[in-house]
């Protein structure tokens, strides 16, 4: 397992505003499902953000295969790195297929257009995020769920070292969020790539997750195994509410609020 | 809807059957504009008779030209600013960059700085200081942190546009007759040109625009789907929109400063574009420039020969066809999103 990406001593505010992110350490290495959890507000989708490239971190460093990512050129970390969003609009109604295949942009010469085989990278991105059916759709007439798959697949059609992921499944249903969380699983087991995934959906983690990270009011609270994370000590501290309560069934965790 | 052309096809293929088949439309209004007028001339009589000659190498082959170059350059910046903005009504006409413009020329003409600096009228150069404010002005007030809202982006136009029209209205009131009538004339916008001058002037300018922004369509197509993931594909984004406005910001100065503010080609013409071969913007802006061209020589056609007795202000022209096509998008606000 080779770190990919390396948050140092990581710190963010938006404007001059209070920190967001503060002296946050941690590395995403390959081969690793993780996921990263904490209340509303406490920073994770910043600390996506600034881990894909979008922000940039006020104090310290990101490092992607050793070199900071301000001297990584675009086109390089736009290889390495995929980053899916929280939440989007599509404004202009392009297809599917048309979204997907822009995931091809970071593989291809100035002024060239996509081929062939981009077209079929972009084809069996849609396959393997479930998402097949979509390719020849407004992106406009879908719905949330099925917009998130769509993006999923343009990640994947980036063929990364590393994919990011906020709230992927917030408008997923049940069956399409396991599929999801599969899909996931099969990346990391197959293709060795480094998955780090913002969640609220903590039921979703144990058995699957390698690791995660907790946040609390922007900064490291513990970067565990999900059994030491999915504690009701440790989960009633994240998110500031002593009513959580944990049971084991059949060694899973099951998490409920009094 | 779909575009006629499947957008799921290649985008290489859509482009070879959309270039060929735009350019050929281009050249057909081009040379029916050119034998249509008040006065019609045939090859044999350009080359004949010297009236002919001059009639059509110094008025009506400028004028034809001028109509092109203008409507290339306003159909390109208006399908340049919906992908830029994120929103199907955006044009430079309603996001008064033109109105912006048209101050700029107009304290242009108010002090008589007729200058030309390295063969480029002064006249463009504060017209283009003009349309760059109100841009960035307009983007700044529509923008809160990191989002854009469509709504308020249409609304700070408007404000603009008002401010901009009621800033002409003053320069007039205190400028000396002259200067006032000759604002008068320029505001209300003409593609009447005598001579080649003016038009190698802007071609100085806008055809190299045109390059620039076309070349940057990729980047363009990658931020009208997403702004914000557009950073995780290569693009500088902060870099991208800066070039964009000053690009467009530049050929609204110069085509407001030389035909005034035509208004809704920008409109218009890009969704015409889409209607037909789809929505990436690598086909939608070299079809704008080629459609724009053609749409805005046809129409100074229909407006200098409608009447026998008088022309019509071409922007009349495209206000009558405009003003109904912006409602008719705004009533299938259910298509785009952001409206």
């Amino acid at each position: 397992m080779t770190p990919i990406l390396e948050a140092r001593n990581l710190a963010f505010a938006y404007g001059s505003r209070a920190p967001v992110i503060h002296d946050l350490s941690f590395t995403v290495n390959s081969g690793t499902l993780g996921a990263v959890i904490g209340s509303n507000g406490c920073g994770k989708s910043t600390l996506v953000k600034l881990l894909a490239g979008i922000l940039k971190p006020t104090r310290g460093d990101i490092m992607l295969d050793g070199v900071s990512l301000i001297h990584v050129p675009r086109m390089v970390a736009a290889r390495r790195i995929a980053y899916v969003p929280q939440a989007f609009s599509m404004v202009f109604p392009f297809t599917a297929l048309e979204v997907v295949i822009t995931g091809r942009s970071p593989f291809r010469k100035p002024f060239r257009f996509e081929d062939e085989h981009d077209r079929e990278c972009a084809l069996k991105a849609l396959e393997v995020a479930g998402a097949a059916h979509l390719a020849d759709r407004l992106v406009t007439t879908l719905s949330g769920g099925e917009q998130q798959l769509v993006m999923v697949a343009r990640a994947l059609a980036q063929e990364p070292a590393c994919i990011l992921l906020d709230e992927p499944s917030s408008s997923l249903d049940l069956k399409h969020r396991s599929a999801l969380m599969r899909t996931l699983v099969r990346l990391r087991d197959t293709l060795g790539m480094a998955v780090l995934v913002v969640t609220h959906d903590l039921h979703l983690m144990d058995k699957t997750f390698d690791r995660v990270i907790a946040l609390r009011h922007g900064g490291l609270m513990m970067d565990a195994a999900p059994v030491e994370v999915l504690t009701q000590a440790v989960l009633a501290e994240v998110y500031e509410d002593q009513g959580i309560r944990t049971l084991n069934v059949e060694g899973r965790i099951v998490m409920w609020c009094d | 809807m779909v575009a006629i052309l499947n957008p799921s096809r290649p985008l290489v293929s859509r482009l070879a059957i959309a270039i060929p088949l735009l350019l050929l439309l281009l050249a057909v209004v081009m040379l029916g504009a050119l034998t249509v007028g008040a006065q019609s001339i045939s090859l044999k009589e350009i080359l004949s008779d010297p009236t002919a000659h001059t009639l059509f190498f110094r008025l009506r082959l400028p004028r034809v030209l001028m109509g092109a170059l203008i409507g290339a350059s306003l159909a390109l910046v208006g399908a340049a600013l919906q992908a830029l903005f994120r929103n199907p009504l955006a044009d430079p006409f309603i996001l008064g960059v033109s109105g912006g413009g048209a101050v700029g020329a107009s304290l242009a003409i108010a002090f008589g700085i007729g200058a030309v600096v390295v063969g480029i009228p002064f006249i463009f150069i504060a017209a283009f200081v003009g349309a760059a404010c109100s841009v960035f002005l307009v983007y700044g007030v529509a923008k809160t942190g990191r989002t854009l809202l469509p709504g308020a982006l249409l609304l700070s136009g408007v404000a603009v546009n008002l401010i901009a029209a009621a800033g002409v209205l003053i320069i007039q009131f205190f400028v000396d007759p002259s200067r006032a009538h000759q604002i008068l004339r320029w505001t209300t916008g003409s593609l009447d040109v005598v001579g080649f001058t003016t038009i190698m002037q802007m071609s100085c300018i806008l055809i190299p625009s045109w390059i620039a922004l076309l070349a940057m369509s990729h980047q363009l197509h990658l931020l009208a789907i997403d702004k914000e993931t557009a950073t995780t594909l290569g693009v500088d984004v902060r870099r991208s929109e800066i070039l964009i406005h000053l690009l467009c910001s530049l050929m609204i100065g110069v085509t407001v400063a030389v035909g005034g503010a035509v208004g809704f080609v920008g409109l218009i013409v890009p969704h015409g574009i889409r209607m037909l071969f789809g929505e990436d913007l690598r086909i939608v802006l070299p079809g704008s420039l080629l459609l724009g061209a053609a749409f805005l020589v046809g129409a100074d056609t229909v407006a200098r020969t409608a009447l026998s007795s008088t022309e019509l202000p071409v922007g009349a022209i495209t206000a009558l066809l405009g003003g109904p096509a912006f409602l008719w998008l705004l009533r299938r606000r259910q298509r785009y999103s952001a409206l």
